[in-house]
């Protein structure tokens, strides 16, 4: 009881989490894997080999020391960046990528798109994590009341005694004395997390005691919901939901030891992800899953880097600190602003030129890793779930007249009056959350199964989808169209991670034919298919995996329909 | 939605934003810096002696550099912002150098930086 006890304190004082800490210690640790790219950046920038750290920096301007941590600040204050949230650190446009990288202590650390997104997969579950442990934590405080009505009476009967200690300790002794003989155990007016009696009674007494303070946090349940169970080792419901309570934990350890650097290796996660957590957390996993196919590199990503990357040169020149280079980079990096929008002018300028394009190809493909921040949508429901968390009991009097928020972003954008409403109306703010999360996508997804896919028939559009897998990494996506009636658009996993388009005839179910030379060229098509395609990706590898587990779903006679997840 | 974001996102990077006043740029410039500065966790892990107040003394080194190198009338944010940001940066790096001292030299990631 005393660590129980204990523990309890800062809980009620908001003392901030070890998650920043736990980011950046997995940040360090990988930062060995990043040390080769940061070479590469730096024999662009007249670093590297041949340089020691002070010349390099002051090759690029930057100082050291202090003073070369006070440039790389003044530099992102100067264009108004803040990194709010370190989670982000490795997300970032080319712009940045100089200053930053090197930095590694601070920033750097920060590992490949696939890595930085397993991570956004293990921020999810962590939400799903929390939401689970609330639900066992709640499911507990619920059964503890209603077995314990002696303890609801006791509770009660407490809180005259907090009342009377407040106003005279001595009137409040007596009536402890008379508590602890009617009750046999001895709570403390001070200090309520204190408590001298068995330990199974002061544990399920705190929790009826606490439940009923006007302060009483969901945290409480989410951080204690394990603890507690314990108490009811032989309760079924008590034991479900601690069995998913341990598949989230059991992935969630494993993304933190896992390596993941590709689409394959993304696609597999998000599987598994899908399996454990609650469906309220699919629209963010859905998101997620649309970032890791747009952070890999892409023609059209690297159009869109070049325009920046001039900048980025630009700056150093006028800098004026590339005199002082020892090698002849100055002129390497003359030659390559003109190109760097447009480096197929090179063959046009001979040799200088050719060595500028290599190095702008090397620039571009490290920035490109390090992708763009303005693209992450982020949806952290966790951060607004503590925050609104006092508004999660019932209020009285809703403002019936406010229309429903659409969705969970647009929620999340209210001001804090505004979400009061809208959690009021559900009854408390996990039923909010839910019905915000059920208003994304209303239809249901119909599968069935292929020798090496899976076919989907979106309800909502009554679109169908192809996906093929190759030893269980997806392949190819072929989907027929809703943009233009009849031409849909089909997408090929290469096995570099890149991601190629090509246009698609479709007729009918299933049924696909490739236009010739149509390639998907737009970034707003490219936009389109990709969030078309994160809508699906979750049905298609909940089905696949049904497709291999039960063979009774394909077999020479045809295929049968059901819904990923249900067997009809 | 993400033809709406890309759109926005096309938007930011290719418009130009229109040039802000000197004492509005130099005021957030302040907050964002100290924001960014006074967090570094590699400068207080790798050096000791910073004032105890730290968005304070560098606030006010921020006003100080700032009237050393001339900004301005107008400041159009993107790399030129930033690298005017750069060298008020530096200056007050200078400036914080006469009192600091460097500390924890054997930790690789303050050996690389002191």
């Amino acid at each position: 009881m005393q660590k129980l006890a204990l523990s309890l304190i800062p809980l009620f004082f908001g003392v901030p989490t070890l998650a920043y800490a736990d980011y950046r210690k997995a940040c360090d640790e990988k930062f060995e894997a990043l040390k080769p790219k940061i070479d590469e950046l730096k024999k662009v920038v007249g670093c590297g080999s041949g340089f020691t750290v002070d010349e390099c920096r002051e090759n690029i301007g930057i100082g050291v020391g202090v003073a070369a941590v006070a440039t790389a600040a003044g530099y992102k204050a100067g264009r108004n960046l803040v990194f709010k949230k370190p989670g982000f650190c490795g997300i970032k446009g080319a712009e940045y990528i100089i200053y930053e990288l090197l930095f590694p202590s601070a920033y750097a650390a920060c590992d490949s798109p696939a890595a930085s997104l397993a991570r956004e997969v293990d921020d999810v579950l962590s939400d799903d994590e929390k939401l689970k442990k609330y639900q066992l934590g709640n499911h507990i405080k619920e059964k503890i009341i209603a077995d314990n009505p002696t303890l609801v009476s006791a509770a009660k009967e407490y809180e005259d005694i907090v009342k009377a200690h407040l106003n005279s300790s001595q009137k409040s002794n007596s009536l402890l004395a008379e508590f602890e003989k009617k009750y046999g155990f001895r709570p403390n007016p001070s200090n309520i997390q204190h408590c001298t009696g068995a330990k199974d009674i002061c544990d399920k007494f705190i929790m009826i005691a606490f439940s009923k303070r006007p302060n009483f946090s969901p945290s409480f349940l989410v951080n204690w919901a394990k603890e507690y169970a314990a108490l009811y080792p032989n309760d079924t419901h008590v034991a479900n939901e601690l069995s998913a309570l341990k598949k989230v934990e059991a992935l969630r350890k494993k993304i933190a030891t896992g390596v993941y650097a590709s689409v394959a290796d993304l696609t597999n996660l998000i599987q598994e992800a899908s399996k454990v957590m609650n469906t309220a957390f699919s629209e963010r996993l859905t998101h997620t899953v649309a970032r890791a196919i747009k952070a890999f590199p892409t023609a059209e990503n690297l159009k869109k880097l070049g325009s920046n990357l001039q900048d980025s040169f630009a700056g150093f020149i006028k800098e004026g600190t590339l005199t002082k280079l020892k090698m002849g980079i100055p002129a390497v990096i003359a030659a390559l602003l003109p190109l760097a929008s447009n480096a197929a002018t090179c063959s046009e300028t001979g040799k200088a030129c050719k060595a500028a394009k290599e190095t702008v190809d090397t620039a571009l493909k490290i920035a490109d890793e390090a992708t763009d921040a303005n693209k992450v949508l982020s949806i952290k429901s966790l951060g607004c779930a503590e925050r609104y968390s006092q508004y999660s009991t019932v209020q009285e009097n809703c403002k019936e007249t406010i229309a429903f928020t659409p969705n969970m972003k647009t929620f999340l954008l209210l001001d804090p009056d505004a979400q009061k409403d809208e959690i009021c109306r559900s009854g408390n703010f996990e039923n909010a959350v839910r019905a915000l999360y059920a208003k994304t996508y209303s239809g249901t997804m119909q599968a069935s199964c292929e020798a090496n896919g899976v076919i989907l028939k979106d309800s909502k559009t009554g679109t169908y989808s192809r996906f093929t897998f190759s030893n269980d990494h997806l392949t190819t996506v072929d989907v027929s169209g809703r943009i233009v009636a009849s031409t849909g658009y089909g997408l090929f996993f290469n096995p570099d991670g890149t991601l190629s388009g090509m246009k698609i005839k479709s007729s009918g179910r299933g049924t696909f034919t490739y236009l010739d030379s149509k390639k998907i060229e737009t970034s707003d098509e490219a936009d389109l298919y990709t969030e078309d395609l994160a809508t699906r990706l979750p049905s298609a590898l909940q089905s696949w995996e049904q497709c291999k587990a039960d063979p009774t779903l394909s077999n020479s006679q045809g295929t049968k329909t059901f819904t990923p997840g249900v067997v009809k | 939605m993400y033809i709406f974001i890309s759109t926005l996102l096309l938007f930011s990077l290719s418009s130009s934003a229109a040039p802000e006043d000197r004492e509005d740029w130099l005021d957030n410039f302040k907050k964002t810096f100290i924001e960014n500065f006074c967090e570094a966790p590699e400068v207080f892990n790798c050096y000791s002696n910073f004032s105890p107040n730290c968005p304070e003394d560098v606030g006010a080194k921020v006003i100080f550099c700032s009237k050393k190198i001339q900004l301005p009338l107008k400041i159009k944010l993107g790399p030129e912002s930033g690298l005017l940001g750069a060298d008020i940066g530096r200056c007050v790096g200078r400036e914080l150098e006469k009192t600091v001292k460097k500390k924890n030299a054997g930790d690789p990631k303050c050996k690389s930086l002191l």
